[in-house]
């Protein structure tokens, strides 16, 4: 102890076998990645919780990445600058530049794509770039078995992003299971939009992320994908509503763009009902300028 | 934990908790580290120090990962030649940040010039010859970023913009390039 504040110790296993033994023996262990979110909690260095800390920078399957034609599969601790270096050529454009947008490169090198999904209390904007371009991630469900619960054992399985959330963007898989690789699908001919509205460090009861996936045919849009993310308080991707952008055929009038509007208020009414009202216009007017964008590109 | 690292040349031993901020260590190690009792949250930017030769928020670094380091603050950067061009360039341009921020800035510009140094890196070409991000010295939009984890508006980022590329300019003339 030094500074009168409860040392912790610093678990740091050399293999994701070691690492799951260690959390399933152990489920309370905070797990340090990149550190960015948990180093800038204020009281994370004074709250005396003294709760270990178990560091994944070591383990080989959590900091690789590899690539096929089809994907690219980053570790979990592979930081968000490594993860644009390698994935320069598959990962489009759009959501290439809107990666690089998270932050400057000073933060890039530090928080890690693992970490910045698994925030316990905060969404970012990583979760709704990698869920617009249906991006999944392997998850090992810890379980304990045998005589007194001592043997511990992990099935893994392969997840779309927007499962790791509920619609109040709460965090499903806390204390239940790691979180150990993501799979970046590689770059078709849909066309891709992300906007940010507000500063997610400091004005999370008004930031909105926006991102919005579709394939362009003639007169339209199809297999449209449209998820929105509010900081602390909602995750929304809903089939239904993004199957009615689908069916808007373009140039759409005024009138039908106004009534998917007042569509996406009441289904934000209904499945993200904690967002603050800014929160909710900022993500009407977001999407009306999207559409309207979308309509514009169709007249030409 | 024992933590042994180097701090602006000199080789230091100390027992801290694992968990402990790089900045708390630096200010009581440090007379010269500024001491800013107003952010504990990484959100003023004015805590950067080079580790490894690369700029980094030190709230944002536990002990635990700087055993073995080398740790470069204002107070060591100052007296090296890659600061020297920095602070030419200032002069040169009439810019000066303010007290409180000009030590985080001035590191974060000698971080930024070692990375063009490392990487020589202009501009990002995909396979379609299509050019996906301008990294260059010259990029407006990449220096906003990169500055922007300073939050102290005291200078132009313009006038910031001039002092990269004339401080870039002096350490090639250095260097014989």
């Amino acid at each position: 102890m030094a500074d009168n504040i409860k040392a912790p110790a610093i678990h740091v296993p050399k293999s994701l076998a070691d690492l799951i033994a260690e959390k399933g023996k152990n489920p309370a262990l905070r797990i340090f990645a990149g550190g960015t979110y948990l180093m800038s909690r204020p009281l994370f260095y004074t709250d005396g919780s003294g709760d270990d800390i178990i560091s994944i920078s070591q383990i080989p399957e959590l900091t690789k990445v590899s690539q096929t034609d089809r994907y690219l599969e980053a570790g979990a601790c592979v930081t968000i600058e490594q993860l644009l270096n390698s994935g320069s050529y598959l990962i489009s454009k759009s959501a290439f530049n809107a990666i690089v947008s998270i932050g400057s490169s000073m933060i890039r090198s530090q928080a890690t794509v693992g970490g910045a999904l698994c925030t316990p209390d905060t969404r970012f904007f990583l979760s709704c770039i990698l869920s617009t371009i249906g991006a999944q991630v392997e998850i090992r469900l810890i379980s304990k078995r045998g005589l007194n619960g001592k043997k511990v054992s992990s099935s893994q399985m392969w997840i779309p992003v927007n499962k790791l959330y509920s619609p109040e963007g709460v965090f499903l898989y806390e204390n239940k299971g790691i979180l150990t690789k993501v799979r970046i699908p590689a770059k078709s001919s849909n066309v891709q939009i992300f906007r940010v509205l507000g500063n997610p460090m400091r004005e999370t009861d008004s930031t909105v992320f926006f991102g919005l996936e579709y394939t362009p045919v003639q007169n339209g849009i199809s297999h449209a994908n449209l998820c929105l993310v509010f900081p602390k308080d909602g995750f929304f991707q809903n089939l239904d509503f993004s199957n009615q952008i689908s069916a808007l055929s373009f140039p759409a009038n005024p009138q039908q763009i106004s009534d998917m509007g007042k569509l996406l208020e009441d289904k934000l009414r209904e499945f993200c009902p904690l967002i603050t009202p800014i929160q909710k216009e900022r993500a009407r007017r977001l999407f009306y300028y999207v559409m309207y964008e979308i309509a514009q590109g169709s007249l030409v | 934990m024992k933590l042994n690292c180097t701090i602006d040349g000199t080789q230091t031993s100390m027992i801290v908790n694992a968990n402990k901020p790089l900045k708390r260590i630096l200010e009581e190690q440090s007379d010269s580290f500024i001491k800013n009792h107003g952010c504990r949250d990484a959100r003023c930017g004015n805590c950067i120090v080079l580790i490894n030769g690369a700029a980094r928020l030190s709230c944002l670094i536990p002990a635990f990962r700087v055993n073995g380091a080398a740790i470069l603050t204002y107070a060591g950067f100052r007296k090296t030649r890659f600061c020297h061009d920095i602070e030419r360039a200032y002069a040169e341009l009439g810019v000066k940040p303010c007290s409180m921020c000009y030590a985080s800035k001035t590191i974060l510009i000698g971080g930024l010039l070692n990375r063009y140094d490392q990487t020589r890196a202009s501009t990002m070409i995909n396979r379609e010859g299509e050019s996906k991000v301008s990294y260059s010295i010259y990029s407006r939009e990449y220096l906003e970023r990169e500055m922007g984890i300073n939050v102290c508006k005291c200078t132009d980022i313009e006038d910031l913009a001039k002092v990269v590329e004339l401080a870039y300019t002096y350490r090639r003339q250095r260097s014989g390039r």
